[in-house]
This record gives structure tokens, sequence and C-alpha cells, in this order.
């Protein structure tokens, strides 16, 4: 069997698929895992097995804990030690704009939560234990949580503990690195992040402190335009993201055994074609729509306007057309009329090269449109 | 339509006013004061008033671009089902946590009914709520119409779980006075039909692409437990479709035929039966007997 080009100094390949080390769990996994969070058939899940998948990923909220049922019933028929099951389980008490955690969250509620996904997934312990969707530095050291964290580890309950993040990535993910407690993220990453130096510094940063580093979301929304006419190439999309070597493995989320076998094949050959570049560099080169929410222009605005809050407020316009929501947050800002006519230049530089100025002024708009327009 | 290329907020909404044109100008007579019409389209009619409780709308209205900052890796799903928009109130009176109401509006009462049947369980604790819902503790989820209602509230107490109940009657009757289950699972046979099992699967049933739009059924018999389901498309010739499309599949040449029995390398033995713009099938069974016989009574 001929040997894979190794994108990693960490990686092995064995057949056609390429292992790589979770960071310090040691674990050796391929590239391709398996996001069980909306497969329903078991079948699937064998299927997976079958062709080498170890890594399951499913959380205690998706399909309101059918997922984790299905996928345990599954793995019944398996020795314990030929999978790796991760499940995630979210805080209470987030606060919702700072995404801090509060007096509000109950550890207890957490590892109560969590007992019930050991039920569901008629498992003594899960080899990955992760908090669910955290976004700010002060959430990832949340003290009595991570207590209770450590509680559960030293139980047996949970062999690794990890956290998942899509937002505010960079510093979420630089916090978990600088606190060395977690052994794993799993975090949003694709090629639209390219540019985005913090973001990759962070994962390098990440991976040097010994966290395994799982991938979701690379295909970043599936279509490059607002009509869904162009769709992204998947596997191009999914090599992107496994090239980084510090990405140790990803999630992708199929539903048939079509997109299994794409999703696999991609560990044929992990180098990109010319073809395949050529499109994500045709995706890079686009005005993206796709705001990255990394705040570097918070402060920047000589008026002091909320900046991040209006490119989401473009993005939702022109990306999402999501038009209700993207009137309500312009109102929600109280903006003066015409708010950059009074500044000869734009003092803020955003990473993504936006034309802030000339997008603030295509969505302050929004503040005069009547409200009870979008009532449908 | 041409775009504008001055892409105004002003040039996106007449754009979507030209491709909505009717449910525009519901819109523009709307805005021009026709508020029965707000009444009949919109969900503010849906969180009703409830004496001692105030009502806050704290959320935002979450639609399909931004649904994961709400649910994270579960919107996924919803999306498949059709996902239109997510309207959430909490209602609050003094000391205890709130009970907050989600509304998730889906774009069929099928869709709605999909993603709530995904989320179902048959050993939940069922109620007469919706045209199905079911309580655990301070949590009562249900479908209605185009809506999967969930109502949830941290605090467990006996008057909470009496509230919630009070409160989903009352968004149900707002919703649909007279719910009903999709008409399509009342062709399931009754005989050895395992309760609550019933679902609706939008896309890849089974893990194949051209198995969408699917209602299936779980059956016990005797020590046999397998899946009854059914596909109903406009035209006969669609089905047909499905059905080379399955003989490629398991690369196998098209036989003409009522029956067909497919050896699915993943899913084992599948037996369909195609009856006119349906198809009917079996997977779970092991004797083409056994299989024939059952489609033969559907």
């Amino acid at each position: 069997m001929g040997k894979t080009v190794l994108a990693s100094s960490a990686s092995q390949t064995e057949g056609k698929l390429v292992y790589r080390t979770l960071g310090r769990t040691g674990l050796q996994i391929p590239v391709v895992s398996m996001g069980v969070m909306r497969a329903d058939n078991p079948n699937l899940v064998r299927a997976a097995l079958e062709k080498g998948v170890t890594l399951f990923d499913t959380a205690h909220g998706y399909q309101r804990g059918n997922n984790e049922r299905m996928l345990g019933e599954v793995l019944q028929d398996y020795p314990r030690d030929s999978f790796i099951v991760g499940t995630k389980v979210g805080p209470t008490g987030k606060d919702r704009q700072t995404g801090d955690l509060t007096s509000d969250t109950d550890p207890e509620e957490f590892e109560r939560m969590f007992h019930i996904s050991l039920e569901r997934l008629q498992m003594d312990y899960v080899d990955i234990l992760h908090v669910h969707g955290l976004s700010s530095r002060q959430s990832v050291t949340f003290e009595p949580l991570l207590k209770k964290l450590e509680q559960i580890k030293q139980e047996g309950k949970a062999r690794f503990i990890g956290f998942s993040t899509h937002q505010n990535m960079p510093e979420v993910i630089d916090e978990a690195a600088e606190s060395g407690f977690y052994d794993v993220v799993l975090t949003s990453y694709n090629f639209q992040m390219a540019d985005w130096k913090e973001m990759n510094h962070a994962l390098e940063k990440a991976a040097a402190a010994g966290i395994g580093l799982i991938a979701m979301k690379t295909m970043a929304g599936a279509f490059f335009d607002n009509d869904r006419t162009q769709p992204i190439n998947v596997k191009a999309a999914l090599k992107w993201a496994l090239l980084n070597p510090n990405i140790h493995t990803s999630i992708p989320g199929y539903t048939s055994f079509n997109e299994l076998e794409e999703s696999f094949s991609v560990m044929e050959n992990l180098h990109l074609s010319d073809d395949e570049m050529k499109d994500l560099r045709l995706a890079q080169h686009e005005a993206s729509l796709f705001c990255l929410g990394c705040n570097d222009c918070l402060g920047q605005c000589s008026k002091g306007l909320s900046i991040p809050d209006l490119m989401r407020g473009y993005m939702y316009t022109y990306g999402y057309r999501a038009y209700a929501e993207a009137r309500e947050l312009v109102a929600s800002l109280d903006l003066p009329s015409e708010p950059c006519s009074d500044c000869a230049e734009c003092t803020v530089t955003c990473r993504r090269g936006y034309q802030v100025a000339e997008r603030i002024s295509r969505v302050a708009r929004w503040k005069d449109v009547p409200a009870d327009l979008f009532i449908a | 339509m041409e775009r504008c290329a001055c892409r105004s907020v002003y040039c996106l909404i007449f754009s979507k006013m030209m491709k909505q044109t009717f449910v525009f100008i519901g819109c523009i007579l709307l805005w021009t004061g026709n508020s029965a019409r707000a009444q009949e389209t919109g969900v503010e009619g849906i969180f009703p008033e409830v004496d001692g409780y105030d009502i806050v709308f704290d959320y935002p209205v979450y639609q399909p671009g931004n649904l994961w900052d709400y649910i994270n890796g579960g919107a996924d799903a919803y999306l498949s089902y059709d996902f239109v928009d997510l309207h959430i109130a909490e209602y609050s009176r003094g000391g205890g946590a709130p009970v907050k109401v989600e509304l998730y509006r889906h774009a069929t009462p099928v869709h709605a009914y999909g993603i709530y049947s995904q989320e179902r369980y048959p050993d939940f604790h069922f109620v007469d709520v919706g045209a199905e819902g079911y309580q655990e503790g301070s949590t009562l989820n249900f479908v209605a119409g185009r809506f999967y209602v969930k109502i949830m509230s941290h605090d467990e107490d006996a008057e909470t779980k009496r509230f919630i109940q009070e409160i989903a009657r009352k968004v149900a009757g707002n919703i649909d006075p007279e719910p009903s289950l999709p008409v399509a699972l009342s062709l399931f046979p009754s005989e050895n039909r395992l309760p609550r099992t019933e679902t609706f699967i939008s896309q890849n049933f089974m893990g194949h692409e051209f198995l969408s739009d699917v209602f299936a059924v779980q059956y016990e018999e005797g020590d046999d437990r397998f899946t009854l389901f059914l596909l109903e498309k406009e035209k006969p010739g669609e089905c047909r479709e499905i059905l080379e499309a399955y003989y490629r599949f398991t690369k196998t040449g098209f036989r003409e035929g009522e029956y067909h029995m497919m050896n699915d390398p993943y899913n084992g033995l599948v037996g369909l039966r195609l009856k006119g713009n349906r198809i009917w099938g079996i997977s779970g069974l092991n004797s083409e007997e056994q299989i024939r016989g059952i489609l033969g009574s559907v």
C-alpha cells in the first residue's frame, strides 16, 4: 500500500488512513473522524467504524439525547478500547452577551447532565468530556467548573477534558494554552480563516502546549454566495483544514454513505490539487461576507461606534439575508443619522480588509426601517 | 431578476419584495395599518398573557444564519428540516427562575413534526398538548402546526410544572386549536406498531441521498423488530427514479415489478413495494417471504 505524504511530523500513514496524535492524550486517530450530530442511522456509524473511524463526537443536547442513545447502542457491539467517544455538556448560567460564566453556573447541574449522557451512552466513562460552546477567556478558567471537571476526571468518568468553541476562538484557545488544564479543544476552523494570524498563532501555541486540536465547521457554510448557487469544494475545504499540522483530526458531520466516502477519500492524498487550490484561492480573494468576530476593531472608531455589531449587521443583511435580525441589531445600537459623515477618513482597520465606513453607511439605514415590515 | 449594483438595504428589501410579492404585499398592508394580518401571520398572538407573570422578549429572533449561536452544533439538524425562525419569550414573576418558551417555526407542519420526532423518545411521559407532546420534569415539548415548541424552567417544583402545562396548552391553542399529526402516519398499519416511534426524515434516510422525505415507524413481531417506511411523490415516475438509484447503489440491474428486494451493503436486506406514487419499504428483517407478506398488506 502506497504511503500518503505526511502533513505533520506527528502523522503516520497506514493504508489510506492518515493518523495524528491528539496532543497530550496520546491517542492516535485518523485525521477524519465523525461528527455524529445529525446521523440517525446506526448503520452509518457502523460503516464509519468499519472504515477505520475511531473518534465519534456527539453532545448531550443533540436530538435531545437520541444521538447519544443511538451511538451508545451501536458501540455496545464493539470492544471499548476500539473507539473513542467525545460528548459535550453545556454549562448553565452563561452570559449571552459576554460568554462569561456567572454565579448562576451550577457545576452540580453540569455533573447531573453528564451522568445522563453516560447513561444514554451506556458507558462508565467517556474518552473526552467537552464543555459545550465556550467563547470568553473567563469561561475557560471558571474555577467552580474546573473543580468539577477535575473531579469527574479523577473519578475516571472522563479520560480527558476539553471544550468546544466557535466564537472568539483565538482568545479562548490562547487561554486554554495558558491554563494548562485542558487536554483537547474542538474549534471552528476553515479556509476562510487563512489570513487570520491570531487564530493560527493560537492553534500553534495550543498544540505546542500539548492540547489536542479537533476542527469542526470546516466547510465554512457550504456555499460561497448568498444565493447558494456556488457550492464550496467540500473535499478541498476539508483538506485545507487538515494541512495545518496543528489540527489533529476533524469531525465532518456526514449523514450519508456517499458523504462518508467523500470525507474519507481526502486521506488518499491530503495535498490540494491545482484545481482545489484555485477553488480556495478564489474563495480567499472574494470579498467575503463572513465577519470573523475577532473584535480587533473594538475601540478603533473615533465616534465610538460598535464596529463588530455593525459588521455583524452587514453579515446578517448581505450574507444571511436575515433582514429582521439586521434591523433589530442596528436599531438597538442607537446610531446617529449618517454616523460616518463627519469623518474625513475612517480610523478603523479591519483585518479582512473590509471597507468599514462603506459597510456602515449601508447598514445604518436599517434604523429607519419600521419593525412592522418584518412581521410575516 | 437583475440585481441593483448599489446593494443598499432598500434595494435588498425591494429585491425580496419582488421575489416574495404576495408575502410583502401583506407586509406593506400591515405597515399601513392592517394589523389584523399581523395576527394571522405573526407569532405575537401565540405568546399568551398570563396573570401575575411578566413576559420578557430578551432574545433576538434566530434565523437559519445564526441559529448556531443559540444551540451550537444542534442547529444543523434543524436546518435540514427547513427551519424558518425561532422566537423566544421568558415568563417570570418575583423570585423563581423564569419559564422560557421557544417557538421553532419550520416551513411546513410536516417539517416541524420531523424535527420534533427526531428529539422525541418513546419512553418519555406524553401529555395531551398540541398534536403530540411530552413532559420531562420542568421541560415540556410539543408540536403544533408549523411550530415545534419547547417550554422549560430550571425550577422543578410542582407549581412550575403546573404552570408549564398551563402555558403549553395556551400556546398550543393559539397556534392551532385542532392540531393533528401528519396524515401519512395514518396509513401505517396499527398491528405490532410500537407507539411513539413514528418519525419523518427529510434527508438521507438510512444513509442514502436518494431517500428523502420519508415517514418511518418501528414494529415488533415476535423476536423481530423492523422499520416500515413510506415515501410519497407527486408522480409514479419519481418513485421509479428512486428505485433505479437504489439498484445502481447496490450495483445490480433494474428489474421491473411491484416488489424489489435490495441487498444493501450497509443496511442488509431492504424490501420495497412500488404502489402508484408511493414506495413502501421494510428494513430489519431477513426473510423475503416475511417482507412480502407485510408489504402486501399496506
